[in-house]
């Protein structure tokens, strides 16, 4: 659980709203009567971040995490009144980011106990996000043993996957914690972790390629992989935030030719006229009729006598290459290319975890 | 089906089948020679034994740091002095250590009242933030069962709770028992727990039995006793929980009390395997019971841990700490006690035999009982009778009055002879009657002039060794140890043809005798003459519930009543037949 | 021993068995356990997503109207003219789309009736110079021209060139750049996906906890309701108001500790510290709103440093001067930032300062919504809104309808084991017979209610859509992987094995006792004959 904890506030740390995380936990660690600190979950031994502290909002716990309903919030197949916020509202402009942990083997991974989930199951699903357009780029990665199984059966394009060990191999924890008596952090994630703490905001130019470099097998004891064939894009070019951040795109209202600012108070009616038309035409249409309405008409009326002819020189020059104006900047429009981290993107988080989950010998 | 017919054409025409009944008696002596080789020889060999491991995963020993050290000792050594003082006074102790118990937060106490048996007194902390349901057993018995006054034990066992109480971690109750000795007070108290007392914990998953006599606080190594009655043994993962925690102290383990307990090689296997197989076959019985058989029954896994020694390299806080991290591990469990064996053989603290491996030893005697029972309905000239002849039917009759018979008897011997309590010469004097009576009955043809037809005789011990390969078989799993070792010392049984001489049968049948033989192992194992074994085993019955007196009684001797019937004819008519064989030709 | 009467009747039996096991067996676990799949127009779904727009042949009347000359056979010219330019286009969108022009004095209506109120009229107005203005309260196109042009016969021409290029801009556009360009607005990432319903959520925020309150209510009453009447052919638009203390958004942030700045703040900074997870944390709780388009005001904590504001506009409130800066957040709504920070004592916005912010904001709705490009002046509100209303219907909703359709079946394919229950089948025949319906709407606008039509497309392939996606996100179409075949074969072997074995082994030896019987029969035959 603490690996799925730091993740999610990683994530949120660098941008990502709750509202765009859906966590699904086990959550029975934190109040459980055997830990020896209730209501903190701790990824080090040296608790110095208690990651259950503040604001960790659980959408799926308890017996709602089950491999049905995980694969019903991928595909999106829920009754109608299933709540918005736990279901996965993405569109073809979305990047998701999946990250998955727990006991796993060759081909599945262990949600509960109870019930395993395969890797085919798993590419069905996201298969069928691509055919419903709901996703446009996914990183899946993967803490488990065995866990390069589980993406090997992916068919989908534009997905990106990483696990922490490769068939028949189990993956390791890092350290465990006396006082608790459990292991408190695997070792992929460790690292992950260590390097995206790098990342200190969200303008960072880092790449997904810097963060597979980060992973060598002296560090996390198992042979990582990754699987690029599907992904169109190359690794280095993919910036972590990307996927791992969410950088809001502000497009300031400079003026232009037209003038388009905020003015306050009557004085320019030239340009003032502008704005005022699709509501003044929406009043008008409507028929209310009130003094300021009347202070309006007057404008337009006047508008239309005089100004006439500027406008139409204006429309006669302006016919041919009318869409072609690409108005105030070539810059604008790069950065809205480059970084696709704009509002558009919404980034996801599935953790399953099954309790103590982690033990420094191979977990299998 | 054409191809059995093929195969049984074959068989036939090579004479396969004909080789093999006739060779019967030979093939049932070399299976019990290959059952006896098997536990002996080849278990403990090299490559047949495995590693013992953690099967459930939640356990994790020794993951969490202990904190039972110095600043605990004080407590102990007070507690140790205190009732070094009281521990003699049987009115007073348990009224003095209740007011202590209860002056720990959290503890509930109350006392057990038995008028026979004694008063135990026990106390139960509640977990502070588990749920209530589930619990965990510190029992420290005031003596313990060697007789010794458990001084260290029964202080430590109280520092110890009020060391729990301060401690949010448990998700079971912790319940701490004082019982006035380590066996029948303790189990009364078991018994008590599940079906009278007002004051519970919810349902016990492991419990662990603390003996350590003497006032010295150093130790120089643990013995671990784990062996439960009536084959009764706990989770292999709670012995594995109890010695990775010893071991990882830094103290020695010694298995069921053997004395070379550091050897690894061959011989101690072997003895170590035999010690095993003794202590179960004995347990509850004429073995000092050492507190965890108690809680044989209830599916309990429990293991007594006994300090020896008092210069060595670990102090009294190392025994606390061996309980506490135990009570840790198996604080982890959210469901009893699953994954691991119930069945083993242990070769080594470390090296154990699963019940696949060490099983066919004692299959391959069953079936050495189950050919001899074929040989005796093929291999003479009686084969040929029909399913529905007399014979048959008063043989099976004589097998229902036999097991009566031994019914009645055990009872009998159990509700009225054996009264008297521990009486020596009067038990001697009881156990003596009962060996005369089997040499009597061993005699019985000489003694009565009991004569039987021949056919009869061959049913009734087709019958007898089919009815003991049974109980066997039944017992097997059970108990391995009990039906291994009767079957070993019953096998003289099997030997009783109509070809030897009278004399040889008669030592036959004497020493595969149930009473006779077990008087005679039993005293050959303690090195002393056993006369109180049979008010033993019938004490275990009545006191701690050990089934072993039945299983001798009714399971041993009802075969061997009925090849000591069948023998009373043999002979006679074998020399008769042969004389009129001569006097034919 | 060879009875032939128990011969008989043990063949018969076996036989029974057999029979029962074949005939009335296999077809029954056939039948029990197989998954329910319903059938589906595969075909013709697959025929229909390759060329999705075959069966639109969209048209849109245009009537010419003269006021000095009458042209009666312009028409045909112009008709003539659109046609040529239309097929002129390569590579475009792959509609089939045409205007279809009348003159307006047929059937003897007038142009003042309302007949025509609705509707795309040329007025043709007699003036020394040739141009065309398209004035922006109505749909009228209004083209000047002069004798030279009558003479050069250059009037169709320029009555196409303006019609082509001004009154249907949008359509036009969409046609040159083909839809797989880019959606109708040209690459811009700000609009959000067409939804019917759109929620307007219109917040003040303040750092600090000064009272503020102000008079939107009238605001709105006044000016945002008409336009919300005014878009509802396209949208219909949902309110609600409120004032948020103790969040700034972050702008706090803009400082560091001391209350400095470490260096001149500028938009970029903005960008990477503005944190609007607030306010989009509410939008779950709209649950008949897909999407949810926000207005901020915000009263940072501190005064935010002048940079920022160098193309601002001051405001003047009580004799206080302060600038606002608006920013537009793509895909989210409209940002307002003041420079300064609530006073202490209460605040009341007034109308004043609202309402040039609603007027601003109503202009970026549009552009949010994706009714008009980035840059681009709204001129012309009510052509465009037209336009885009069968853009949408053809584009959005359509398309997306029979690409989801489509999914559905690949779906279907790719997934044997998957379950269609028969309310999917059900949805996509509905489906299928409102698009036609819709494709009839489209190509037949020539009704009584004209206007309407549009309007009517417009909600009918919204409900398309709405079914569409319906029967895509069924939730009984999961398919998982927990049974894969070897389970199968563990689960019906031990219990079907044994039984079979001795059914057919019976039925064999049966058989075969006709043979041996005879044999037998022979032999005792030939003994008896013998003896």
């Amino acid at each position: 659980m603490a690996n799925v904890l730091s993740m999610y506030r990683t994530v949120k740390r660098l941008g990502i709203p709750d509202s765009q995380i859906i966590l699904m936990l086990s959550d029975d660690v934190s109040c459980n009567s055997r830990n020896l600190f209730p209501g903190a979950v701790f990824n080090n031994k040296d608790h110095m971040l208690d990651l259950y502290g503040e604001s960790v909002e659980v959408d799926y716990r308890g017996y709602e995490v089950t491999v049905e309903n995980f694969i019903r919030l991928l595909t999106d197949r829920w009754d109608e009144d299933h709540p918005k916020s736990k279901r996965l509202l993405t569109n073809e402009n979305s990047n998701i980011f999946i990250y998955m942990t727990g006991h796993g083997g060759a081909d599945f991974l262990k949600f509960q106990d109870a019930e395993e989930i395969a890797s085919l199951d798993i590419a069905n699903a996201f298969h069928q996000m691509y055919e419903k357009k709901r996703y446009n780029e996914i990183f899946f990665m993967i803490d488990t043993c065995q866990a390069n199984t589980m993406y090997s059966k992916f068919y989908s394009p534009n997905i990106l996957a990483c696990g922490s060990s490769e068939f028949e191999e189990s993956s390791y924890s890092h350290h465990s914690d006396v006082e608790l008596g459990v292991a408190v952090i695997d070792r992929f994630t460790y690292y992950s972790l260590e390097f995206l703490e790098n990342i200190k905001d969200k303008t960072s130019n880092l790449t997904m390629k810097d963060l597979f470099d980060y992973l060598t097998f002296d560090k996390v004891h198992s042979h990582t992989g990754v699987r690029t064939d599907l992904f169109k894009r190359n690794v280095s070019d993919v910036l972590i935030t990307d996927f791992f951040g969410n950088v809001q795109e502000i497009i300031p209202d400079l003026s232009d030719s037209d003038g388009n600012n905020i003015k306050h108070g009557i004085n320019d009616e030239e340009d003032y006229y502008i704005e005022k038309t699709v509501l003044d035409l929406a009043i008008e249409a409507s028929g209310n009729s009130s003094d300021v309405l009347e202070e309006n008409k007057t404008n337009t009326l006047v508008l239309k006598e005089n100004d006439i002819n500027k406008y139409l020189h204006n429309t006669i020059k302006s016919g041919h290459d009318a869409a072609n104006s690409k108005g105030e900047g070539p810059i604008t429009w790069w950065k809205t290319l480059a970084s696709t981290t704009n509002g558009v993107i919404f980034t996801t988080l599935c953790f399953i975890l099954y309790k103590f989950v982690i033990v420094t010998e191979p977990k299998n | 089906m054409s191809l059995l017919e093929k195969l049984h054409r074959r068989a036939a025409n090579s004479g396969l089948i004909t080789k093999a009944i006739t060779s019967l008696p030979k093939l049932s002596k070399l299976f019990t020679i290959v059952g006896i080789l098997w536990l002996c020889v080849y278990l403990p060999a090299e490559g047949n034994f495995r590693n013992t491991y953690f099967s459930e995963n939640a356990l994790m020993p020794n993951q969490a740091y202990s904190y039972f050290r110095e600043t605990e000792w004080n407590i102990v050594r007070g507690y140790r002095s205190e009732i070094t003082k009281i521990i003699n006074d049987t009115d007073i102790r348990n009224t003095v250590v209740s007011d202590w118990l209860n002056d720990i937060v959290g503890v509930k106490t109350a006392i057990h009242h038995n008028s026979r048996y004694g008063d135990t007194l026990y106390g139960i902390l509640n977990a502070q933030r588990g749920d209530g349901t589930e619990a965990m057993v510190l029992a420290a018995p005031w003596q313990n069962s060697e007789g010794d006054l458990n001084t260290s034990g029964v202080s430590v066992a109280i520092a110890l709770l009020r060391f729990f109480s301060r401690w949010p971690v448990w998700s079971k109750n912790i319940i701490l028992v004082l019982s006035d000795n380590s066996n029948v007070a303790l189990r009364n108290w078991v018994e008590a727990y599940h079906t009278s007392l007002d004051l519970t914990g919810g349902s016990i998953e492991a419990s662990i039995v603390l003996d350590y006599p003497g006032t010295s606080d150093y130790i120089d190594f643990i013995e671990l006793y784990y062996t439960g009655l009536n084959g009764d043994l706990p989770n292999l993962d709670l012995v594995n929980v109890a010695v990775s925690v010893i071991e990882h102290e830094g103290l020695k383990v010694s298995l069921n009390g053997i004395k070379n307990f550091q050897a690894r090689d061959f011989q101690a296997r072997l003895e170590t395997l035999l010690l095993g197989v003794e202590k179960m076959a004995l347990a509850g019985v004429g073995e000092p019971i050492m507190g965890h058989e108690c809680f044989s029954g209830w599916r309990i896994q429990s293991v007594t841990v006994k300090a020896k020694g008092d210069k060595g390299p670990a102090d009294v806080t190392t025994f606390g700490r061996i309980v506490e991290a135990s009570f840790r591990s198996v604080n982890n469990l959210l469901e009893k006690f699953h994954q691991s064996f119930f069945f083993y053989i242990l070769l080594a603290p470390k090296w154990f035999i699963s019940i696949a491996s060490y099983l066919p030893a004692a299959i391959f005697i069953s079936i050495s009982y189950a050919l001899a029972s074929l040989n005796a309905i093929v291999n003479n000239e009686f084969s040929s009778l029909p399913m529905s002849s007399t014979h048959n039917i008063q043989a099976l009759l004589l097998l229902g009055c036999c097991l009566i018979f031994t019914f009645v008897l055990s009872r009998g011997f159990s509700l009225v002879i054996c009264n008297r309590g521990n009486e020596h010469t009067y038990n001697a004097l009881m156990t003596s009657v009962l060996l005369g009576s089997q040499l009597f009955l061993s005699n019985l043809k000489s003694l009565t002039k009991l004569i039987i037809k021949p056919e009869l005789g061959y049913r009734l011990k087709c019958f007898a060794y089919l009815f003991f390969s049974v109980v066997l078989t039944s017992l097997l799993v059970l108990n391995f140890s009990l039906s291994y070792v009767i079957s070993i010392l019953a096998f003289p049984m099997t030997l009783l043809v109509s070809s030897n001489s009278i004399l040889k049968n008669k030592v036959f049948l004497i020493i595969s005798n149930p009473f006779i033989s077990t008087f005679i192992a039993t005293s050959l194992i303690k090195n002393t003459l056993q006369w109180n074994i049979f008010c033993q085993l019938v004490e275990a019955w009545k006191d701690l519930g050990c089934f072993t007196w039945f299983v001798i009684c009714i399971g041993w001797y009802t075969p061997w009543l009925m090849v000591a019937l069948s023998d009373c004819n043999e002979t006679l008519n074998k020399i008769e037949h042969k004389s009129n064989i001569n006097k034919q030709e | 021993m060879c009875n032939r009467y128990q011969k008989l009747s043990r063949r018969l039996v076996c036989i029974t068995l057999i029979l029962l096991y074949c005939f009335i067996g296999i077809p029954l676990w056939y039948k029990l356990t197989t998954v329910y799949r319903a059938q589906l127009p595969t075909q013709y779904i697959k025929s229909l997503h390759e060329n999705k727009h075959q069966d639109i042949h969209m048209v849109i009347p245009v009537y010419l109207n003269f006021s000095t000359y009458k042209f009666p056979d312009l028409d045909k010219a112009v008709q003539a003219q659109t046609d040529s330019v239309i097929s002129n286009i390569e590579n475009g969108w792959d509609v089939n789309w045409s205007l279809q022009l009348q003159n307006v004095n047929q059937n003897n209506l007038n142009y003042t009736t309302d007949f025509y109120k609705d509707k795309y009229v040329v007025q043709l107005i007699l003036d020394d110079f040739v141009g065309c203005s398209v004035p922006y309260d109505g749909k009228d196109t209004i083209v000047f021209y002069n004798e030279e042009s009558i003479l050069s016969n250059d009037l169709p021409f320029f009555i196409a060139q303006s019609l082509m290029e001004h009154t249907f801009k949008l359509e036009y556009n969409l046609l040159r750049k083909g839809a797989q360009n880019g959606n109708k607005n040209g690459d811009s990432n700000i609009a959000i996906e067409y939804s019917p319903q759109v929620h307007i959520s219109l917040s003040v925020l303040t750092g600090k906890g000064y009272p503020v309150s102000w008079e939107i209510e009238d605001i709105l009453n006044e000016y945002f309701t008409p336009f919300r009447k005014f878009i509802s052919p396209v949208v219909n638009l949902t309110v609600d108001t409120e004032i948020i203390y103790y969040n700034d958004l972050n702008l706090n942030k803009l400082h560091n500790s001391i209350g400095n700045f470490t260096h001149d703040p500028i938009i970029e900074d903005l960008s990477a510290i503005i944190d609007l997870s607030e306010l989009t944390g509410k939008n779950n709780y709209y649950a008949n709103e897909k999407s949810v388009l926000n207005l901020a005001i915000v009263f940072p904590e501190h005064d935010l440093p002048h940079s920022l504001f160098k193309n601002g506009s001051p405001v003047t409130h009580e004799n206080d001067t302060f600038a606002v800066s608006s920013f537009l957040v793509p895909q989210w709504g409209s940002l307002i930032i003041n420079e300064h920070a609530l006073p202490s004592n209460p605040v009341k916005l007034s109308k004043a300062y609202l309402k040039p912010i609603i007027y601003k904001f109503s202009n970026e709705i549009f552009q949010l919504l994706g009714l008009s490009d980035f840059k681009e002046s709204l001129s012309t509100p009510m052509l465009t809104i037209d336009s885009f209303k069968r853009i949408t219907t053809i584009y959005s909703n359509l398309d997306k309808s029979v690409d989801t359709l489509r999914s559905l079946v690949d779906m279907t394919e790719e997934l044997p084991q998957m379950a269609i229950p028969k309310q999917v089948a059900d949805d996509v025949m509905e489906a299928l017979d409102l698009r036609l319906e819709i494709v009839g709407f489209l190509n037949n606008p020539n009704d009584e209610t004209d206007e309407l039509i549009w309007d009517i497309a417009l909600r009918k392939s919204n409900e398309l859509v709405d079914i569409c996606e319906h029967a895509f996100f069924h939730k009984d179409m999961m398919q998982q992987n927990f049974v894969p075949q070897e389970h199968k074969i563990a689960v019906y072997l031990p219990l079907l094995g044994p039984i079979s074995v001795v059914c057919f082994g019976g039925l064999i030896k049966s058989l075969k006792e006709k043979s041996l019987c005879d044999g037998n029969e022979a032999d005792s035959e030939e003994t008896k004959k013998e003896k």
